[in-house]
């Protein structure tokens, strides 16, 4: 055939046949001298599959570690066939992962999965999440306890929360270099704050009265709202030492005993 | 003050990288490179990976370029794409290069996402008169997002298209008269071509408009055979730069003279020595060059 009548297949039909790996490669490739073009074709589909596994456990190291790497690579691969990344930016995709385990029949006996999934989600989006300098407790020593109890907070960008009935923060600590991975873990409802104020993403567990207050002040409850929410869990909560103690963690970059004039993004 | 200025290699206009030795940023080297980075000349990092807002990525690549030249390559605007660029691919490219103010930012002639569905590959395409036509537009929309000229990396092939008319070298030479962009050539991928298609790589060499290229990229390739007994190499970049490919780049720098050189490693990361090493032989290499070359400017 002429080099100017051939037709090159189109994007269409390659990225078909990337996809999905039962399609022969689309005509009009050729190999060396005219010849075999199928072991050629493969090395781009097995790049996409590998790349896109290896995305998923970059992003996923501890679910990983409690799947073991096979099972980690099966899971990957279901996931594949529900949910691609639309560009090659890979750094915005995978995050459906946790909602797709529970839909798992086979991972019915790893409930607690998708919670950990999740936490590795937040944990990610700290990771890139923009720098913000949290407030010190100088500022909190500023307000007068009346001010104080109206008082306001934006949590750092890199702030989010997770309550599970599972021991999320514990299972996701057991599994971090150093931890030992088989320690005995209290099987009770946790929640985790992950937060990154300055370098490092940190992990903290919260109780569920800490949960509560936390939740509210991040919907933007006043320290009342937020006390009054923990004390619902915890009659004995102290809204104080918690306030402190999240400044403490880094997570506050605003503390205002009136409604705040901007939130946070 | 540029009257008396001496005078700008040819390539200056395309990218400002020291002609040494450099290496792919990778994370795990970090506080290494920081102790020690003796004959390592300057850092690349893939844009793609720093698209986020903060955090230790950027913390690393801002404590880097206080102290090193920088190269941006981008490894998924997909410019040889059939559709539109993503739209929001070139504004967050170029406020990477903004953040940072690399001397190079290089790009792939290949594609990475079709309607939809993104690729973690490059993926070929026929180079036709209708494809040539869509790469330049590509590039020029993204000259224009940048503000600044980019660099054309040739790809490594692993068949070729029947309908494609125009040989792979005059078509990264007219997009590149037709952009103003200026060039990367990858010996690896050259070779890895050259291999996979049984033509000679020193005749592309001699082919490529060398006087557009501002960097060289060397790196590892996995060799296998495909159905026919042919050999067939990936280009992997999992492994040492092959001997046969330092042969090429000693050839190109002989030619062209001391370019700005990375060993590329993406894949079963060594120690950061070991990989400083591979930049040192590069920039042994380019010294080699430009000590040959003043001694035949002094001669003359």
């Amino acid at each position: 055939m002429p080099l100017e009548t051939a037709h090159a297949p189109t994007e269409a039909a390659l990225a078909a046949a990337i996809l999905d790996t039962t399609l022969p490669p689309p005509a009009g490739l050729l190999g060396r001298d005219g010849g075999p073009v199928g072991r050629r074709f493969a090395v781009h589909r097995a790049t996409t599959t590998f790349g896109l596994i290896g995305a998923l456990a970059t992003r996923y190291p501890v679910t990983e570690k409690l799947l073991g790497v096979d099972t980690f690579a099966d899971l990957a691969r279901a996931f594949l066939a529900h949910d691609r990344p639309p560009t090659a930016l890979l750094l915005d995709w995978g995050e459906a992962l946790p909602d797709f385990v529970e839909t798992l029949d086979d991972l019915a006996d790893w409930p607690f999965l998708a919670d950990v999934a999740r936490l590795e989600v937040a944990w990610t989006r700290a990771h890139h999440a923009a720098e913000a300098d949290p407030i010190d407790l100088a500022e909190v020593a500023r307000l007068a306890p009346e001010e104080l109890a109206g008082a306001r907070i934006a949590l750092h960008p890199s702030a989010a929360l997770l309550a599970s009935p599972h021991p999320v923060a514990s299972l996701w600590a057991s599994q971090q270099d150093g931890e030992d991975p088989d320690v005995e873990i209290d099987w009770t409802p946790e929640a985790a704050l992950v937060v990154r104020p300055r370098a490092d993403v940190r992990v903290h567990r919260l109780t569920p009265a800490a949960h509560a207050f936390v939740a509210t002040l991040a919907a933007d409850g006043d320290v009342t709202d937020a006390a009054l929410a923990a004390g619902e869990n915890d009659s004995d909560f102290d809204a104080g030492a918690h306030l402190v103690g999240l400044v403490r963690l880094g997570a506050v970059v605003a503390l205002e005993a009136s409604p705040l004039a901007e939130t946070a993004p | 003050m540029t009257r008396f200025a001496p005078p700008r290699a040819a390539t200056e206009r395309f990218a400002t990288l020291p002609a040494i030795g450099g290496v792919g940023f990778k994370p795990q080297h970090f506080d290494d490179i920081l102790a020690d980075a003796r004959g390592v000349g300057f850092f690349e990092i893939h844009a793609e990976n720093y698209f986020g807002a903060g955090g230790p990525p950027h913390r690393r690549v801002a404590a880097l370029r206080e102290r090193f030249p920088l190269s941006i390559h981008g490894v998924g605007l997909s410019i040889g794409g059939a559709g539109p660029l993503d739209r929001d691919h070139p504004p967050r490219l170029a406020a990477l290069v903004k953040r940072y103010e690399p001397q190079s930012v290089s790009e792939h002639l290949a594609w990475s996402t079709h309607a939809g569905f993104g690729f973690p590959d490059l993926l070929p395409l026929p180079l036709t008169e209708e494809t040539l036509a869509r790469v330049v537009d590509h590039i020029d929309e993204t000259q224009e997002a940048l503000g600044r000229p980019m660099l054309l990396e040739n790809p490594s092939t692993y068949f070729r298209f029947a309908a494609s008319t125009i040989p792979e070298v005059e078509f990264i030479a007219e997009v590149a008269r037709r952009t103003g962009c200026g060039l990367l050539l990858d010996v690896a991928n050259v070779d890895v071509s050259a291999t996979n298609h049984g033509f000679d790589p020193m005749s592309y060499i001699d082919a490529f408009p060398l006087d557009r290229v501002a960097e060289i990229h060397l790196a590892g390739r996995f060799e296998t055979q495909d159905e026919a007994g042919h050999p067939l190499f990936v280009d992997a970049h999992g492994s040492p730069v092959a001997d046969p490919v330092w042969r090429l780049y000693e050839a190109v720098v002989d030619r062209i003279g001391p370019v700005a050189t990375l060993i590329e490693r993406d894949d079963d990361i060594p120690a950061w020595d070991v990989l400083a090493a591979e930049a040192g032989r590069a920039t042994a290499v380019l010294d080699a060059a430009r000590t040959a070359r003043e001694a035949h400017a002094d001669a003359a």
